[in-house]
């Protein structure tokens, strides 16, 4: 009975996989014919079953582009981006649309600190969890053979069993690091028009600044309807919710 | 020299008793020897703080000197006393030199003490292009100041080959530093903008490399620095600014102390900044009179050489021409020459490449035209001579090149094809529009997309593998224990033996062979205190059992209930009457609780 409803769960999640899929490659039709909106109407859907591809979300990102709204194409190649670090197209796409959007990037003149930077977030979070998984069974193989061997360990198995244990911790702590940073650090992108920030959360405070369709920002606080985020040239205001959609 | 010391602290200290009731006064000044200055000349300004009391805890004034390059200040403080009256005097010489031409004014410099702020008279300077000191370098050592007599030691000299030149006639400069004792860091400070002309660097001193050279009878190291090459832009007067340089030089050059002073207080360097003066630069303008066609600015010396290839050809294929134009002069100058291409040949933008050289030290090299031209009709086809035309300022004439005409044989009927699939391929491919990069392809199935680290089958995973560790580590430790430690392994298989001969009692209670269920009993007891205390079960009774609880400091009543237990056990036994069943149950039950009570405490 349980293997019957475990299939009937299988053949379900599959039913749903290839919908997913075939409303994907209707999108994907439809802009190849040009329909540029009527695509990013069917990729959204897409989106809303949950899916998370870095294939739809570079998709939907140029439907969106085509379609005149460059805040949500930046939107979606960042979170594309997430997904898949290393992707030529994604990247292009997203410094072409950055160049294109009215606010101007600070310029970065510091090389070591930008390939830092991008070391940093070379590898996607599942890499990450990936090898740390793999590295811990190699650890749990090694250490397995070691209990059952009678023999005294050689200085080669030695090293092997440190080195092991030495990338098992420093993987976990890279691991953990970019978590944490995934977790407390939400940045967000300007999808209205623009936007005016002000000093504090309410129409009635002071404009501090304007930003336009596409900029990214931080997201420090919410408070109501109003988020508090901070510009990376320093700049801080609130911003109405409904400005920034968080990546 | 601390006799003097302690006398001159000794009258400080009793003028500062006796003058506490004294309003501190401080005046605070600043000159300059001359209202005059070349752009070349040093100008020494002294800020001159002169007070009542101890001025050791001031801050140094401020000053803006954005107008100038500033080495210093040098600074000495002097204390004097006369009629009991002790005044403080700090000088701050600074020296400076222009950037700029023309009426500049210093300062005012501001000075804070206690509560006040200081503040000395603006000093206006009128500052002319070049030097206004008219003396040899020789001699110039007239000043009192010590920096004026550096220059006997160390300038540097900027010496043009030519000081009156055409429009785009190349003015070489060489700056060069003379000096004669070691130096060190020596660097640029700044290097002249070189307004008017178009400029070109022929040498940059990496190092130096000092040659013998005498000047006005001194004999000088003099290192080449810089060498430009400048072609001016305009006619008219122009100015080149000058090129300042700085040097760490030893503190007192040339005048050695005795050994004791160098070995004692050592020769300390300072950082001294020399400038080398401007140069007044007369530019002519290019004559207009028999000024020929085509002239398009190239001043200089320069040939022209024109070759096509190939001479015979099928229409519809592409002859390449080559004008190169090489020789001395700016070769920014010279613009790209024009074809006349008769009707029947197309001819395409011409590919450029350029060659820079220097020869005796002129500025110069090669540039290469490379024209596509192809044929659309058959038959010879002459292309009329090219022109180039440029200024020759030694001999002050204009000069025209001409080259042969050029033929070219083509051979066959009138082209059918587009001929603008040939040559193309000859030219750098342009960009003419950018967009973002095309979609994804279609796919089969799409991810999940579950962030790994969202899903709690992830981290049960991380933590099943170093618990399953840690419980075979446990088991494997457990095994070698039960295999090497005999205690221990009687020990842990105490309760289970007890349990079993308790069973094996039950059976016998159940078969109503009372002697034999005692037997059991008892032999439960023993074997389980046995295995627990790692004791020879045959040689325990009931004596020895209760001492060996003893030691192990198992509470009273329980020793007791044990050994009453074993008594009951030996009684029944051997009573000459069947034991009754109830009786039997009790006595087990009893073992039981017995047993189990004693698994907790030993």
């Amino acid at each position: 009975m349980r293997v019957l409803a475990l299939l009937v769960l299988l053949h379900g999640a599959a039913v749903a996989q290839s919908a997913t899929a075939n409303l994907y490659n209707q999108a994907n039709g439809l802009y190849n014919d040009g329909q540029f909106q009527a695509a990013r109407d069917r990729y959204n859907q897409v989106a809303e079953y949950g899916v998370e591809d870095a294939r739809l979300f570079y998709n939907l990102g140029n439907a969106h582009f085509k379609s005149g709204e460059l805040g949500r194409a930046i939107l979606w190649y960042e979170r594309a981006l997430q997904l898949a670090p290393r992707d030529g197209d994604i990247e292009a796409n997203l410094r072409f649309a950055n160049l294109v959007k009215q606010d101007r990037d600070p310029e970065d003149n510091n090389v070591v600190w930008r390939f830092l930077l991008d070391a940093f977030f070379f590898p996607s979070l599942n890499e990450l969890c990936i090898s740390f998984s793999f590295l811990l069974l190699v650890l749990f193989v090694l250490s397995i053979r070691r209990m059952w061997s009678r023999t005294a360990i050689s200085a080669g198995g030695l090293v092997l069993i440190v080195s092991c244990i030495g990338l098992v911790v420093l993987d976990g702590v890279y691991l953990g690091v970019r978590i944490y940073h995934q977790v407390t650090v939400e940045e967000g992108i300007v999808v209205a028009d623009q936007g005016t920030a002000r000093s504090g959360p309410g129409k009635e405070q002071t404009a501090v600044f304007v930003v336009h369709e596409g900029t990214k920002v931080r997201i420090a606080r919410r408070q109501g309807d109003w988020m508090l985020v901070r510009l990376s040239n320093g700049l801080g205001g609130w911003l109405p919710a409904s400005v920034v959609e968080a990546i | 020299m601390w006799r003097r010391a302690s006398i001159l602290i000794g009258w400080v200290l009793l003028c500062g008793g006796v003058g506490q009731g004294w309003a501190q006064t401080l005046s605070f000044d600043a000159t300059v020897d001359h209202a005059r200055y070349g752009q070349a000349d040093p100008i020494r300004l002294k800020l001159t703080i002169t007070a009542n009391e101890s001025i050791s805890h001031l801050p140094a004034p401020e000053i803006d000197l954005r107008d100038f390059y500033a080495e210093g200040p040098a600074m000495s403080t002097q204390m004097n006393i006369v009629n009991f009256q002790t005044s403080f005097t700090r000088e701050l010489t600074y020296t400076l030199y222009a950037r700029r031409t023309g009426k500049i004014t210093i300062g005012p410099a501001r000075l804070k003490f206690g509560n006040k702020i200081y503040e000395t008279r603006p000093i206006a300077l009128e500052i002319a292009a070049g030097s206004t000191r008219q003396l040899p370098r020789s001699v110039r050592r007239n000043s009192s100041d010590q920096d004026a007599s550096l220059d006997e030691f160390l300038f540097v000299a900027a010496r043009p080959d030519r000081k009156r030149a055409y429009v785009g006639q190349q003015i070489t400069v060489d700056y060069d530093l003379f000096y004669r004792f070691q130096l060190h860091n020596v660097g640029f400070k700044e290097i002249p903008s070189f307004t008017g002309f178009w400029v070109k660097e022929l040498f940059v001193a990496q190092q130096l490399e000092g040659r013998r050279e005498v000047v006005e009878g001194v004999a000088f190291n003099a290192a080449p620095l810089r060498r430009v090459a400048l072609f001016p832009t305009h006619p008219g007067t122009h100015w080149v600014a000058p090129l300042v340089v700085s040097c760490d030089v030893p503190q007192r050059p040339g005048r050695r102390g005795s050994l004791f002073d160098d070995l004692l207080l050592g020769r300390g360097s300072r950082t001294v900044l020399l400038s080398s003066d401007s140069l007044k630069v007369e530019v002519l303008p290019l004559p207009e009179e028999s000024r020929p066609e085509g002239f398009t600015g190239a001043v200089g010396r320069f040939t022209l050489n024109v070759q096509s290839q190939p001479a015979i050809l099928p229409v519809g294929d592409p002859v390449t021409v080559t004008v190169a134009i090489g020789g001395v002069g700016n070769l920014d100058a010279i613009e790209v020459p024009e074809i006349e291409v008769p009707p029947g040949i197309k001819a395409y933008d011409p590919k450029i490449k350029e060659e820079e050289s220097t020869r005796n030290g002129l500025y110069g090299g090669r540039r290469i035209y490379e024209y596509i031209l192809i044929p659309e009709v058959g038959g010879m086809l002459e292309v009329p001579p090219i022109r180039f035309a440029y200024f020759d300022p030694d001999q002050e004439m204009y000069r025209v090149l001409e080259s042969e005409p050029i033929f070219v044989n083509s051979q066959g009927a009138a082209a059918t094809q587009e001929p603008e699939s040939y040559g193309l391929s000859r030219r750098d491919i342009q960009a003419v529009g950018q967009d973002i990069r095309y979609i994804k392809p279609n796919a089969d199935s799409l991810g999940a997309g579950v962030a790994l680290y969202h899903s709690i089958g992830f981290w049960v995973l991380q933590g099943t593998l170093p618990l399953a560790f840690l419980g075979l580590l446990f088991h494997q430790r457990h095994r070698q224990r039960l295999e090497g430690d005999v205690a221990y392994a009687r020990r842990r298989r105490a309760r289970g033996e007890a349990g079993r001969r308790l069973k094996r009692a039950g059976e016998l209670l159940e078969a109503e062979e009372g002697g034999e269920f005692y037997a059991e009993i008892q032999r439960a007891l023993l074997a389980f205190l046995a295995d627990r205390l790692n004791l020879s079960a045959a040689g325990l009774t009931q004596e020895s059992s209760g001492l060996a609880l003893e030691e192990k400091r198992v509470e009273a009543p329980l020793v007791k209930a044990m050994r009453d237990l074993l008594v009951q056990c030996d009684y029944a036994r051997f009573a000459p009457t069947a034991p009754k069943r109830g009786e039997m149950e009790q006595v087990r039950a009893r073992a039981e609780k017995l047993i189990n009570r004693l698994d907790r405490v030993i």
